[in-house]
């Protein structure tokens, strides 16, 4: 097996970078961390790059998602057997390898024209673990110790490689991340069976402690900073433990930060799950992704449809539609989870396990708790106000600082930014809703669901496609 | 009612501004309007009066908003100056209001004007941050990098903060087409700014990135990071849009 890999990778470096860039590129876009927010990191003289802690997207792809990082696998050589996978060890499609200087000299040339704002730097599993990390190392020493690289680098860490590579990566590294890949134990085994659970949280477990070790070294509290409009909000996820340790940030105030330091993966790390290519039902993937936000403190958690790439009896067959839309639902809870203070119980239960695909989580909780509403805009807090579906953060904030000053209209609600079409069934302003609507959870489900004219848009969109002339009629 | 203009600068205005707020002082009931110099419109009732900018008034009021009223405020005031239509008589009234009210005059969303700045601040800054992300340099020369851009605001300027503080160590040049205006940074120097000539503009944007493979690297990236079955072209159009893409080299056929 040894022999094997480092005869391929010869092989395969005699093949030209626009080649390799493009078998490594297309063998990576299936994973959706595109993110390169986090880290405020200001440039140096001799240095290349910055970092800015919004994060930059630097142009979008005909798929519409945004590319902010050059996303490439080191090589698509893999000794794993993931069914799911389109590089796994049984595909016959074509393979490449890149150095650690061609990956290191695409990154630079591409950041100096602005076509980037980092690397993400993913592997398929090439030798060993240990052996595949070894290069992933050397290949983020080289850029940012030789060719002064100082902007935003993503990092896979590779599951079941050493501890001392892992803190390698992360002292060199903005983000880490281990994709869990699927919610529970059982379907993991299934579809991966070089993989299991043990295997995936132990190297989060050691990114996380050693996230919290350095902050605190740092004066800061261990866990990573979140939204702040999380400290308004009692029943967030994030809060139980910030109480506790609340004091720790006025320690921190004391203590100025050694500037010398690198910071260990200072925008914390992440993970993947993919939706739909087994049968977990949304309240467990929900469920999971909040424990992850919980325990191992992730900074995100990214959900990705499946897209069938492998022929395989216990996946969907290529063809089949993609579930965007239960992708988006995923999405929406989770930001529910991350700023708006839900938690996953709330959303969903084990008696209704899935999404409505005809309203959002988050209009379908505000129906089903009419005993919640209407709120009233002039004295109800925040939290309260960030119940109520078509008012979101910034909203909410600007309801609060400027109702001290005047009092407030609809017309003024709207243009602070609350969506009216779906806010003003739940509120009342100064004791009066503003149209005669009734507090009946038909009633207003058929409403929100007739908003989008003669057809619910979200819903026509994900199954029907247009007729084609061309592909529909065979005309050509 | 009395017009007063000033010259196309942030200092022409704050200055403009002050001997406008000298004379309401006196006049408290004559209606008061603030215009750009060239762009005045004759009116039969109404007188205009020329303001040269005066640098010590000019330093009075930009003092007085940063000390009196707040950073914030006076990043809205500059912020709405750059927006590309004139936004002087807003500002002067919003300004009026803000010494009124104080500090906190921005919460006050119920006002008009205040929303106004506001929705112009944002307009400014969102333009801002796209062309952080959409501007695209070549390498014209060796270790001298160019871009070319057409921004509808006023923007150019702005976009030197964050392009020194991440390419400190180059030497690059930002062309605002649409102003005729260049941004140029020599290596671990200071940014200056510098108008160009017609001719120099058309030759700007002719040049050609010296390494060619780096641009079609990246168009080949650009194609093969996209999943075909989740195409969505109306997406990516919200995201980034066509009047964007005029200089952006994954968009470009040669």
């Amino acid at each position: 097996m040894f022999l094997y890999n480092l005869f391929m990778i010869n092989i395969c470096s005699k093949e030209d970078t626009l080649k390799k860039l493009e078998i490594l590129s297309d063998a990576a876009k299936y994973d959706v961390a595109c993110t390169s927010s986090g880290v405020d990191r200001k440039g140096k003289e001799g240095k290349l790059g910055n970092s800015v802690a919004s994060g930059i997207c630097h142009t979008f792809s005909s798929d519409g998602r945004c590319i902010s990082l050059l996303k490439i696998l080191m090589t698509n050589h893999c000794i794993f057997d993931c069914k799911y996978c389109i590089n796994r060890k049984s595909n016959d499609i074509r393979r490449a390898c890149f150095t650690p200087r061609e990956i290191c000299e695409l990154t630079v040339e591409f950041y100096k024209r602005n076509y980037i704002e980092g690397l993400f730097l993913s592997s398929g599993i090439i030798n060993s673990p240990n052996f595949t990390m070894e290069r992933i190392c050397e290949t983020l020493s080289l850029l940012r110790n030789e060719y002064m690289f100082n902007g935003y680098v993503h990092v896979k860490a590779i599951p079941g490689s050493s501890d001392e590579l892992l803190l390698q990566a992360g002292s060199l590294a903005d983000r880490m991340s281990v994709n869990i890949e699927f919610p529970t134990e059982s379907s993991l085994k299934k579809y991966a069976p070089n993989k299991s659970f043990n295997l995936i949280s132990n190297p989060m477990k050691k990114i996380k402690d050693s996230i919290a070790m350095n902050r605190l070294s740092i004066g800061e509290s261990p866990k990573l900073p979140r939204s702040n409009i999380n400290k308004y909000i009692p029943g967030s996820i994030f809060n139980d433990v910030a109480q506790i340790e609340g004091d720790n940030t006025l320690k921190s105030s004391l203590i100025t930060k050694q500037a010398n330091i690198r910071p260990f993966v200072p925008s914390g790390q992440s993970t993947q799950m993919i939706i739909g290519a087994g049968d977990d039902s949304d309240y467990t993937i929900l469920m999971t992704a909040q424990n992850l936000y919980k325990d191992f403190d992730l900074k995100r958690v990214f959900y990705s449809a499946y897209i069938p790439v492998n022929e395989d009896s216990s996946l969907p067959n290529p063809g089949t539609a993609v579930p965007l839309l239960r992708e988006h639902r995923l999405y929406q809870a989770d930001w529910l989870i991350r700023f708006y203070g839900f938690n996953a119980r709330e959303l969903l239960s084990k008696e209704e396990p899935d999404f409505n695909t005809y309203i959002d989580p988050k209009c379908n909780w505000a129906v089903k708790h009419l005993e919640y509403f209407p709120v009233e805009v002039q004295t109800a807090d925040i939290s309260r106000l960030l119940r109520v579906p078509g008012i979101g953060p910034k909203a909410a904030k600007r309801i609060v600082s400027s109702r001290r000053h005047s009092l407030l209209d609809f017309n003024s609600l709207a243009k602070m930014g609350v969506v009216l079409k779906r806010a003003h069934y739940f509120l009342t302003c100064n004791g009066k809703m503003m149209y005669k609507t009734l507090l009946d959870e038909k009633y207003i489900t058929n409403r929100l669901i007739m908003l989008g004219g003669n057809k619910n848009f979200q819903q026509s969109y994900q199954s029907e496609r247009q007729l084609s002339l061309f592909d529909d009629f065979g005309l050509k | 009612m009395k017009i007063f203009t000033y010259d196309d600068n942030f200092y022409a205005l704050a200055s403009c501004i002050y001997t406008a707020w000298e004379y309401s002082l006196c006049h408290k009931n004559e209606n008061i309007q603030l215009q750009k110099h060239l762009f005045t419109q004759q009116n039969m009732f109404s007188e205009i009066i020329y303001v040269n900018t005066d640098i010590k008034n000019t330093k009075k009021v930009i003092e007085s908003i940063k000390h009196k009223l707040s950073i914030q405020t006076y990043r809205t005031v500059y912020t709405a100056f750059l927006y590309y239509k004139d936004t002087g008589n807003d500002i002067y009234n919003y300004l009026r209001l803000a010494f009124k009210y104080g500090k906190n005059i921005n919460s006050m969303s119920g006002e008009e004007v205040v929303m106004k700045l506001l929705k112009f601040q944002t307009a400014v800054s969102r333009e801002i941050h796209s062309y952080k992300e959409f501007t695209r340099f070549k390498e014209v020369g060796e270790d001298l990098f160019l871009a070319t851009i057409e921004p509808k605001h006023d923007i150019l300027a702005e976009l030197a903060y964050h392009f020194k503080n991440r390419m400190p160590s180059l030497n690059w040049i930002i062309i605002d087409c649409s102003r005729s205006i260049a941004l140029i940074h020599p290596k671990d120097g200071d940014c200056y700014l510098q108008t160009v000539e017609k001719n120099e503009l058309e030759a700007a944007t002719k040049l050609n990135d010296i390494k060619t493979p780096y641009s079609k690297l990246w168009k080949a990236f650009f194609e093969n990071v996209s999943i075909k079955e989740r195409e969505n072209v109306n997406l990516q159009r919200q995201h980034c849009p066509l009047i964007r893409r005029k200089y952006m080299t994954e968009f470009i056929d040669e």
